[in-house]
């Protein structure tokens, strides 16, 4: 069979119908606070267990797909990422809903997202077995330096002094030892209360950290939750397609990110579009409207996040290493499907998996009037719904949102906790999103450290280990450029305009 | 001309003090852990430490600026937060629809700015009690979450 066979296996009125389902289900539960990729893929898995291979995978993808997408509507609209995947999307999705471009955001991370998507999927089809080798040549001490390369973003998170997102960055850490050590089995910071011996859940804390200060300052005043734009009732389509013009490089770097690291297992979406939006920052000429409502900030993010999908499933499907965590619960399908993943499976069950990738691709197409629809409905409504009604509805998907992860109330309480801190830390200057960074990379980097220390002492040399592999060298090339960046940036402005004066 | 001088980030200074704290205490805390256990948090302790300093050094001399001030009610502010921590440490004891119920109701009237009418108090209550059935409703029923 050729690859045209494979499209047409694909393009079956049950599959496309599969497909939009998939995208739309996912899309709502993604859009939703605390209801995770993940969750929206668990969630909707038994209902593919009576499928066909192929279509079960074109229905799961399109969930995936529709849910990390979602997440970008709670992101612009409330500032509350609806999936770990969108936090990103906060810096400068919901500054530009403030300005009264809610609906031109909706608009760009609709069109990123299929944009990354198609990227993603485009290498899935084309580069699998090839790119999941060199992934899987990442040991701990791989992820301990991409862990610090991650880290070293914080620089240009901050808004503002650099100290005070170092300083943020180092509490996120500290939160992130919380709870048993994975290697060693200590016991850190818990006291007496063991509720936190499982350690601080990272999608209740980014609930807390991002949507509960916004609530505190929205009641504040009278003023309207969001600006209406003159022209709210449109899609704003073409002057989104003309920024994406403008942005054609952000867009193909940002959905290159994603797909890299959409491919090394564990990574996923949330440092995707991390690494996404700091590369876009440090190449775009309007690095200093980054944080205030640039669109280039919304593309990037959306672009990578939803380029890790197709990504994801390169490890997933020829090694059987689930790449993100809604990979892991597809894993388990194909499982059920009586499908065995591994390199052969290219060759062995290729019609299935070239008309589930081309499956992929069209649910990533279907998302686009979708999305458009959806955004256009979402953007309304909540410029419609009273801020008194609005703050209390909120409220109540934070809760059930922090409660739904694992059905623990004990993760409400660190979620409304860590939320108000994390008001408080805001009057004093700090920002959630380095305490965030620290927190998700944190685990991470101390893992990749721990493992790569007890490696290095077993081969006899824990510098070796550290700093003799290429991978890891080529890593800590772009760690000294990370740091250094910020100084170099603020130096060339300087002479800039010592040069203008 | 000289530029104006910016007021000094007396908040961050406070901030920053507070964090060069929790930084000792976390080196404090990390004396019981094992060698392996106690390398993170000891950095870490001492990055805190070390950049708290520092930034309460550049606050001194007057190098830092200071954030644009907040406006609105303080009161709201601080009764939201005060209404978010017991609806959490509530859920568990209450159960989802009192203490979800109590919540809400308590968060409509902090954050309503305008004179209350007999049809405002309507539209907004029956609002926010079908949001809290419907969602109670999904996530119980169709997402089979086992809501306290």
């Amino acid at each position: 069979m050729g690859s045209l066979d494979y499209l047409l296996a694909a393009l079956t009125p049950w599959n496309l119908l599969l497909a939009l389902g998939g995208v739309i289900a996912g899309t709502v539960i993604g859009a939703l606070p605390g209801l995770t990729a993940t969750m929206a893929v668990a969630v909707l898995v038994p209902f593919t267990f009576a499928m066909e291979p192929a279509a079960a995978l074109i229905a799961l993808g399109a969930i995936y797909t529709g849910a990390i997408y979602g997440g970008a509507y709670a992101a612009i609209l409330l500032n509350t990422p609806g999936t770990p995947s969108s936090i990103a999307t906060t810096f400068d999705g919901y500054p530009m809903a403030r300005k009264g471009d809610g609906d031109l955001a909706l608009t760009l991370a609709c069109l990123g997202s299929v944009f990354g998507g198609l990227v993603g999927a485009a290498f899935l089809l084309v580069l699998a077995p090839p790119m999941a080798t060199v992934a899987l040549k990442f040991g701990p001490v791989e992820y301990f330096w991409l862990g610090l390369f991650g880290l070293t973003l914080i620089a240009s998170l901050g808004e503002g002094s650099t100290i005070k997102g170092l300083i943020g960055g180092g509490l996120g850490l500290l939160l992130s030892m919380v709870g048993v050590a994975e290697v060693g089995g200590d016991i850190r910071y818990v006291g007496d209360f063991k509720p936190l011996l499982g350690g601080i859940d990272v999608v209740s804390a980014l609930i807390g950290l991002y949507c509960i200060p916004v609530l505190i300052d929205l009641v504040a005043t009278p003023v309207a939750h969001l600006e209406s734009g003159s022209r709210v009732a449109s899609f704003r389509l073409a002057e989104a397609l003309r920024i994406i013009r403008r942005s054609k490089f952000n867009l193909a770097r940002s959905s290159i990110i994603g797909t890299v690291v959409g491919i090394l297992p564990g990574a996923g979406g949330s440092i995707a579009s991390l690494v996404s939006y700091s590369e876009a920052k440090r190449a775009s000429p309007r690095r200093e409207q980054f944080g205030k409502g640039e669109p280039d900030g919304v593309l990037s993010t959306e672009s990578a996040n939803n380029a890790t999908v197709g990504g994801g499933f390169i490890p997933t499907l020829v090694l059987g290493i689930p790449g993100t965590p809604p990979d892991a619960i597809i894993l388990g399908a194909l499982l059920v499907q009586g499908i065995r993943t591994g390199p052969t499976l290219f060759t062995e069950q290729a019609p299935i998996v070239y008309t589930f990738i081309w499956g992929l691709i069209l649910a990533t197409l279907i998302m686009l009037p979708v999305g458009l629809l959806i955004g256009r409905f979402a953007f309304r409504s909540i410029l419609a719904i009273p801020k008194a009604v609005l703050v209390p509805s909120v409220a109540l998907l934070t809760v059930l949102g922090s409660y739904a992860v694992h059905n623990n109330v004990h993760e409400v309480q660190q979620m409304v906790v860590l939320g108000v801190l994390a008001w408080g830390v805001s009057r004093m200057g700090f920002s959630a999103s380095p305490i965030v960074l620290g927190l998700i990379l944190g685990t991470i980097a101390e893992r990749g450290f721990v493992q790569g220390h007890l490696i290095g002492g077993a081969r006899g040399s824990v510098l070796a280990e550290f700093f003799a592999r290429p991978i890891s060298l080529a890593i800590i090339f772009f760690i000294v450029l990370g740091l250094l960046w910020p100084w170099w940036a603020a130096r060339r402005v300087r002479i800039a305009k010592e040069k203008n004066a | 001309m000289r530029e104006a001088p910016t007021r000094a980030d007396l908040p961050g200074a406070i901030g920053s003090g507070i964090m060069v704290v929790i930084g000792a205490g976390a080196i404090w805390a990390a004396r019981d852990y094992s060698d392996l256990g106690a390398v993170f948090p000891r950095t870490v302790g001492a990055l805190l430490i070390a950049l708290g300093i520092v930034y309460i050094v550049l606050v001194g001399l007057g190098r830092t600026r200071r954030a644009a001030a907040v406006d609105g009610s303080s009161v709201r502010r601080a009764l939201v937060a005060i209404v978010m921590l017991a609806w959490g440490f509530t859920l568990g004891p209450l159960g989802f629809l009192p203490a979800g119920a109590a919540a809400m109701a308590a968060l409509l009237l902090i954050a309503n700015h305008d004179r209350w009418t007999l049809r405002t108090a309507l539209a907004y209550g029956l609002s926010c009690a079908a949001v809290l059935g419907l969602l109670y409703a999904l996530f119980k029923h169709a997402l089979q979450v086992p809501l306290p």
